[in-house]
């Protein structure tokens, strides 16, 4: 917990330094938020390209908000997934509406961020879970994701979906509970034991 | 369960390794940086020695700028003239005013003396 404050107040004061004309603090800044961001984009949408675009654009409003940001009022990581997790909303409801509109077929996301694991099954089990978190709804998606991906607790999570901590315990249980259902009905396919 | 909390922890230990930011990603952001960045406040132009002033620019200086110098001096020039000259208009001006043209005689503060003599 100390170092997340420690990290919370460097984040901060990095970005104090960056509107007050340090030239390299943008630097060390961005060396800092973009691996997250990107990653978490790249799980949500599992698109590459596409999440680049999403780490740029959260960056982008970063550098804007700079001057007028007060230190203490929100954390610079948590802000930067809340704009990340509202472009990543945008962006897979776009494509739904495409989908439906063309009246295509759902494609399989691809999700460039399936670890890369030793043995075909694993890798079907990974490929699995990538496909049910695709088709869980938006919310409990990034939800799951900010929680048991990438390690959030529950109270950042919160802040960062706008909810309550209630709302995200039960979103993260509800598509906790429908992965489990998804994987359940592949259990043989994807070597598991029956129970 | 036990299966699916399995499958989120090897994703979370891949997840707490991300991939390297791609340079030509790095390379926009820091770009829309720098061109967003606010500028500090420059003083640039205090940075430079003041250049050295004439003597005229200086006395210029002094009185709020030339045209503030011209007009005094102006009003200056106008009152050595009429002290010496003392056109006939302006004495006019001046019997009617203190009944007497010898300015310098007038007693512009005259004591209570006579006022006390009165009672």
């Amino acid at each position: 917990m100390a170092k997340d404050t420690q990290n919370f107040t460097q984040d901060a004061a990095l970005l104090t330094a960056y509107a007050n004309g340090d030239p390299d603090a943008a630097r060390d800044l961005a060396h800092r938020i973009v691996p997250r961001i990107l990653g978490y984009a790249t799980r949500i949408l599992g698109d590459r390209a596409e999440a680049e675009d999403i780490a740029q654009e959260v960056m982008l409003r970063l550098w804007r908000a700079a001057p007028e940001w007060r230190a203490g009022e929100a954390q610079v990581t948590t802000w930067a997934y809340r704009v990340a997790v509202n472009l990543c909303t945008d962006r897979l409801r776009a494509k739904k509406r495409r989908r439906s509109d063309a009246l295509d077929d759902v494609t399989e996301p691809e999700d460039g961020s399936i670890p890369a694991v030793d043995g075909m099954i694993e890798a079907d089990r990974q490929a699995a879970l990538s496909r049910a978190l695709a088709d869980l709804p938006d919310r409990q998606r990034q939800a799951v994701v900010l929680r048991h991906i990438e390690g959030l607790a529950n109270p950042e999570i919160a802040a960062i979906l706008q909810v309550g901590v209630e709302a995200v315990e039960s979103l993260i249980a509800r598509g906790k509970r429908a992965l489990t259902a998804a994987l359940a009905a592949r259990r043989k396919e994807l070597g598991y034991e029956e129970a | 369960m036990e299966n699916l909390d399995d499958l989120l922890a090897q994703r979370a230990a891949f997840a707490a390794q991300p991939a390297p930011v791609p340079d030509a990603l790095m390379a926009r952001i820091l770009a829309d940086a720098a061109r967003l960045q606010p500028r500090p406040y420059a003083f640039a132009a205090r940075e430079t020695a003041p250049a050295k002033l004439t003597f005229w620019q200086a006395v210029s200086d002094l009185f709020g700028g030339g045209g503030v110098l011209a007009g005094l001096a102006t009003a200056a020039c106008a009152g050595v003239y009429l002290g010496a000259v003392q056109p006939s208009a302006i004495t006019a001006v001046t019997l009617a005013l203190v009944g007497s043209s010898a300015v310098d005689q007038l007693d512009f503060m005259p004591s209570i003396d006579s006022l006390l003599a009165e009672e």
